[in-house]
């Protein structure tokens, strides 16, 4: 048997996000297609493993699209991502 | 009453039956192609020399300069085997398949059939393969009997009546609790579901001073309870003589048999899948000819080295699906450590198809247990290592959400 190992339940997606100049998610690219953002809820920041060599400090977004779909993205350095499966509707 | 027909050393019979070595040389069975070099079951003249099974080859051969090593012959033990059952089942026995070479059956029945119990055991030496020193064991119940089986002579049976079987039991060794056959000694010996204790348990239990099933049986029930659980208090009702497990006849097989022989050894993986595929579906075309679905399939190859190789398995739904059972089966033939002579399938279609029922008596936890194992080990060996996680929370309360849970290979 091969060496096997372990790997997190939910890895974060990477996703492409468009923003306007102040850095505000206007629109999110899911399957190709774009979805303008409605609203945003709610606005964030995580930082932990501050005492690794790989801290973590990310801007969390939880946002609503136009058609009422609710989705939560997240952005490190210049990295959007998501925790969440996307899929086209 | 129980009659149990134990034969021992079995494969080593076969092997030295196919091998024409007669059983007074000092001969061990050698270990297969890629298994530990270990020895096998071993002739008393080998032990004789202080060759014991589950030594290394060189240790053997240093205790034993002149001792023969022979090739394990599965597939002649799978034939003789199956054929002793079917002599006994000839007389109108309906017999409980213990392991190769080992079997036992209710006399209730039987006894009417053949005009007592006397009678019976006067036919039965001739249902068993001559020569084998086959013996047989009479007692109420199905570990008594196993066990009379072990310790009878080849000369007559020993037959135990209720009031005896304890006084029977006590001195033997408390190995036996941990196989029904009590193959003490013997370390590739590997514990069934029957068996109640597992060999480090009795282990345990030897290095507390609790050598025979009289002592076990003397220990106080609340105590061996605590200890050790159910299992223990099953092994300490059996070192009573009180087992009231009933016999699992099995359904005589209905075989179904393809093989096919190459003009040269054949040892590339995809050329053997091709042909087991193709047997897979002359059986299934068999199998669905006679309206029956396939339970059991084994597989077994003739090697270029003079040994053979031979993997079954069970499907936890009996099925005529082609693909199913290669998507099952397939993979086993990885393990084939030789190039092929010949490759054969061989499926029991005693199932018929359209009578498939569920049962409607819950089944106990053990059972289940090993019915959830049975079809995870099929679905890892159709869609690999990687088919089956199990998710273990390791940072619950972590702010990253994705480190909260992690995906880890499931072992079964």
């Amino acid at each position: 048997m091969g060496t096997r190992t372990l790997r997190y339940l939910a890895e974060p997606q990477p996703i492409d996000v468009e923003t306007d100049g102040h850095d505000t998610p206007v629109a999110v690219m899911i399957s190709g297609r774009r979805h303008p953002v409605d609203c945003i809820r709610e606005e964030w920041l995580i930082q932990d493993q501050w005492w690794t060599d790989v801290p973590v400090a990310q801007r969390c977004i939880d946002l609503v699209l136009e058609g009422g779909r609710q989705l939560e993205i997240r952005r490190q350095r210049h990295e959007w991502t998501t925790s969440k499966k996307i899929s086209g509707r | 009453m129980v009659i149990a027909v134990v034969i021992p050393r079995f494969p080593l019979l076969v092997a030295l039956l196919a091998a024409k070595i007669p059983r007074d040389r000092p001969v061990a069975l050698g270990p297969q192609p890629g298994d530990p070099q270990v020895v096998g079951l071993c002739t008393g003249a080998a032990q004789k020399h202080g060759v014991i099974p589950g030594i290394r080859v060189g240790e053997a051969l240093s205790r034993c300069p002149e001792l023969e090593l022979v090739s394990p012959d599965l597939e002649g033990v799978a034939k003789a085997s199956e054929k002793l059952l079917e002599r006994l089942e000839a007389m109108g026995a309906a017999v409980e398949a213990v392991e190769v070479g080992v079997a036992c059956f209710e006399s209730r029945g039987l006894e009417r059939l053949h005009g007592g119990l006397d009678r019976l055991l006067r036919r039965l030496p001739s249902a068993l393969p001559v020569g084998a020193g086959g013996r047989i064991g009479v007692a109420p119940s199905r570990f008594p009997a196993l066990q009379a089986g072990r310790e009878a002579t080849t000369r007559a049976p020993l037959v135990l009546q209720k009031r005896e079987v304890g006084h029977f039991l006590s001195p033997l060794p408390v190995g036996r609790l941990a196989s029904a056959l009590g193959r003490d000694g013997d370390s590739d010996a590997e514990s069934t579901p029957d068996d109640p204790l597992d060999a480090k348990t009795v282990a345990m239990l030897e290095s507390l001073g609790i050598r025979t099933l009289g002592q076990v049986a003397m220990l106080p029930r609340q105590a061996v309870l605590d200890r050790l659980g159910l299992a223990g208090v099953r092994a300490w009702r059996l070192a009573r003589g009180e087992d009231d497990r009933r016999l699992r006849p099995r359904t005589p097989p209905d075989p179904i048999e393809s093989s096919v022989s190459f003009p040269e050894p054949v040892g590339a993986l995809p050329a053997l899948q091709s042909a087991a595929k193709m047997l897979i579906y002359q059986i299934t075309a068999i199998a669905n000819a006679r309206g029956r679905a396939i339970r059991r399939v084994g597989f077994r190859a003739q090697l270029a080295d003079n040994a053979s190789w031979s993997r079954s398995l069970t499907l936890r739904e009996p099925s005529t699906d082609p693909e199913r059972i290669a998507s099952a089966a397939l993979p086993n033939l990885e393990t084939i450590a030789a190039p092929v002579l010949e490759l054969t399938v061989r499926a029991d279609a005693s199932t018929v198809a359209s009578g498939r029922q569920i049962s409607i008596n819950d089944t106990d936890p053990g059972e289940r247990r090993r019915r959830t194992g049975e079809a995870l080990r099929h679905v890892q060996a159709a869609y690999g290592d990687e088919a089956l996680l199990r998710a273990i929370e390791v940072e619950p309360h972590t702010r990253l959400p994705e480190r909260r849970w992690v995906l880890a290979p499931f072992d079964i």
